[in-house]
């Protein structure tokens, strides 16, 4: 989960401003840098390609309950969001594998055109039975997860993905708008709430 | 409230119900009760609004979500009747990903909407696409014959041919398949929403300069009333239940 805490200060240099309307600033200001933040990942999702991640990511975006006077929670709860923004080294955990039971010492990156990566889904979701699944090497001895009978020729195989020990991400500062984009969303949305309010009296 | 306790303060309703059934029901009974469309067992219904809660809040991701409720149903002694159909609630893998991400997408919606009820910075929203459907439903038209049914007072808060409105819109209830005023607005829509503020909405005429927009309606809302058709006590038995026994 990723929290951008958004403080809005300066309305108390407004007399004239009631609590209420100081409370509307600051709703304002924390909800334009909300819905910046979704508009950012929906970029991305189109820059990228991404049917859904990138998508889901931007409806994770969530405006949390401002409790302490002045600040407001910006909230992105899709897992994985922070990994690729800060980037950082995936590791196997351990757990037992819902397909074989043993612990897992792998991790399975599918290929493009793997029915996994296609289908959204995990190895053990694919339904095969656990006796059809190898390991095989590839001509640089990387090695490759496959689905089917073992022949010499390899024909009539499911290409899954290959598996590695550890796999690390770079980090991305371009997954979330930068401190200065937020900041500049902020204040135009507190300037946008007082343009409203003024307009109204 | 955020989508995770949202989610929690839910009321288990293990009554089969059909998707008509559904539409039919109010806002309220549907956001304070936890259903599954054809499900009476409360075990696997408190399973999935469980691993959703946790998928709201970012512990889990979708996969290990799904795997949550298949170890969960498995260690309960769930037998599908046909396994790997639709019906199958812990081997299915598209139904529990429509139960499991139409539940999120709802309560995210709900949190969404009530932090931007009544924001005069941000007074409008658009209905943009989220998420890529194969078969993507159209909602240009949906959008326009929603517009054309409402009465003069609040088509005059929504464009027609953009899909663009004010928050307080009863255009939002009127594209849902729910008559909810936030997304999701259908299953697998892809669909949600993004705020418009203010100077952009008089700027496209759906607010006039000084005019205050609408707080939008609260009622529904809440999670508080008494279910009637709920048996009584079945949340703490499925909650006491759970934790006893499950991992």
């Amino acid at each position: 989960m990723i929290k951008l805490q958004v403080h809005i200060t300066g309305s108390a240099r407004i007399p004239t401003l009631r609590a209420a309307e100081a409370q509307a600033l600051r709703k304002s200001g924390a909800n334009r840098v909300a819905g910046s933040v979704r508009r950012h990942l929906l970029a991305l999702a189109a820059s990228t390609g991404s049917r859904r991640w990138w998508g889901q990511a931007a409806r994770s975006v969530q405006v949390a309950p401002q409790e302490e006077s002045g600040s407001a929670l910006v909230l992105i709860t899709q897992r994985g969001v922070r990994l690729h923004w800060k980037g950082g080294e995936v590791r196997p955990t351990g757990r037992p594998s819902a397909v074989t039971g043993k612990p897992t010492r792998s991790l399975l990156l599918p290929f493009p055109d793997s029915p996994l990566r296609r289908r959204g889904i995990t190895l053990a979701e694919l339904g095969l039975p656990p006796e059809s699944i190898h390991v095989i090497k590839s001509k640089r001895g990387c090695p490759i997860l496959v689905a089917g009978e073992q022949q010499k020729t390899h024909t009539n195989l499911i290409w899954l993905g290959t598996l590695v020990k550890s796999a690390r991400f770079r980090p991305r500062p371009g997954v979330l708008p930068s401190e200065a984009a937020l900041r500049a969303e902020a204040q135009e949305g507190v300037r946008q709430a007082l343009r409203a309010i003024l307009k109204q009296q | 409230m955020t989508p995770a306790e949202y989610i929690r303060r839910k009321s288990i309703y293990p009554v089969a119900l059909t998707t008509e059934q559904v539409d039919a029901l109010s806002q309220e009974f549907r956001e304070a009760s936890a259903w599954i469309v054809g499900q009476d067992e409360a075990y696997i219904i408190a399973a999935y609004y469980r691993a959703a809660a946790k998928l709201a809040e970012g512990t889990l991701s979708a996969a290990e979500a799904r795997r949550l409720v298949r170890e969960t149903l498995r260690t309960a002694g769930y037998q599908p009747e046909q396994p790997g159909s639709w019906t199958d609630m812990a081997g299915g893998t598209a139904r529990q990903r429509l139960v499991l991400e139409t539940n999120v997408n709802k309560a995210a919606g709900y949190a969404w909407y009530e932090s931007m009820r009544g924001d005069v910075g941000n007074p409008a929203q658009a209905l943009v696409r989220f998420e890529q459907a194969r078969e993507p439903r159209d909602w240009q038209t949906r959008w326009r014959n929603a517009w054309a049914s409402l009465p003069p007072a609040e088509q005059r808060k929504a464009l027609p041919h953009r899909m663009v409105a004010l928050t307080d819109c009863a255009i939002w209830r009127a594209i849902s398949r729910w008559g909810d005023p936030y997304p999701p607005f259908d299953y697998n829509s892809g669909m949600d929403v993004v705020p418009v503020d203010y100077d952009t909405t008089v700027a496209l005429g759906l607010l006039q300069p000084g005019e205050k927009p609408g707080r939008g309606q609260r009622a529904g809302f809440g999670c508080k009333r008494e279910l009637p058709a709920a048996p009584p006590g079945v949340n703490e038995e499925i909650s006491n239940w759970i934790t006893d026994h499950l991992p």
